[in-house]
């Protein structure tokens, strides 16, 4: 067991090692970095997302897929899958428009589908956009429900 | 011949003991082979579980394929086969116990068990019924393996 073990390490952190681009080793992952040109999104938290949830003027809309959504999402927000937006942005294009605010978020950190899902409903015209990168893994860090 | 006697020699008869060895062997192999090519995906999922601080995350992410695949092939080969099931059967263990970390918090998350792809999400409730049925060959290697019969 001792060698399995030991093949492994050498195999792993060796493959690693020469990797094209190697992880890195003891340190936290690198988030996303913005490609360059593209639009950047003022982002909000966990916390400024909870207040702004009990806000009439704002949506919060949750790009993931409608099974993750109606398995758990923020409460109060709306589902549009960036995978089906063409589909439904018409039929929700009144609601958005008569909104002060649009925070977009999906499952967490390592997902681009908010960012995706913004830069779609920039191109729309809406501009009144924020982005909530933590998604659904920060809302849970952070200790808040999520409606089902 | 009493009833645990004749459960016995079945449950260490050779046939479904190479059974149970290529069962887990193969599906041990075939786990292993998109997480090593893509550590970055599968480090991303194991972020995802929550249980790991931060720093912690990657070194998992580069071992654990190769274990699996080193401990699939034994079995397949017939080499220190209750030592591969052991250690298959405790990264088994950990996987439930990660998921059903999750589960009680009510997370679907991406098990990476076969993928690495983010939209591989499962109940949790599920991924841990299926971990737990491939549990059931690495205990009938383990307890009734022919290794075991003669210590």
């Amino acid at each position: 067991m001792v060698v399995m073990v030991f093949a492994s390490v050498v195999f792993g952190l060796g493959s690693n090692f020469i990797a094209e681009k190697p992880l890195p080793l003891f340190k936290a992952l690198a988030k996303p970095v913005p490609v360059a040109g593209a639009v950047s999104f003022t982002e909000a938290d966990a916390d400024f997302v909870r207040q702004l949830g009990s806000d009439p003027g704002t949506i919060l809309i949750d790009a993931r897929l409608p099974e993750l959504f109606d398995r758990g999402h923020i409460s109060g927000a709306i589902s549009l899958p960036l995978s089906r937006f063409d589909g439904l942005i018409s039929e929700r294009m009144a609601q958005l428009q008569a909104a002060r605010l649009l925070v977009v978020y999906c499952s967490g950190w390592s997902c681009n589908d908010s960012y995706d899902l913004a830069r779609r409903l920039w191109d729309k015209g809406f501009k009144n956009l924020l982005l909530y990168r933590g998604g659904i893994e920060d809302w849970l860090e952070k200790g808040y429900v999520v409606a089902r | 011949m009493l009833w645990p006697d004749r459960i016995t020699n079945v449950l260490s008869s050779r046939p479904l003991q190479i059974l149970a060895r290529l069962v887990l062997g193969g599906i041990f192999i075939y786990a292993s082979l998109d997480k090593i090519a893509q550590p970055l995906e599968f480090a991303k999922i194991i972020k995802n579980y929550h249980v790991l601080p931060d720093f912690l995350i990657t070194l998992p992410a580069m071992i654990l394929p190769w274990l699996e695949l080193f401990a699939g092939f034994l079995l397949l080969s017939g080499l220190w086969t209750r030592s591969a099931a052991s250690l298959l059967s405790v990264l088994l263990l950990a996987f439930i116990l990660a998921l059903g970390v999750n589960a009680v918090r009510g997370i679907d998350v991406s098990c990476g068990c076969f993928s690495t792809s983010a939209n591989d999400t499962e109940n949790a409730w599920v991924l841990i019924g299926r971990d737990l049925l491939i549990l059931l060959p690495g205990l009938l290697i383990i307890f009734f393996g022919r290794e075991n019969k003669n210590s």
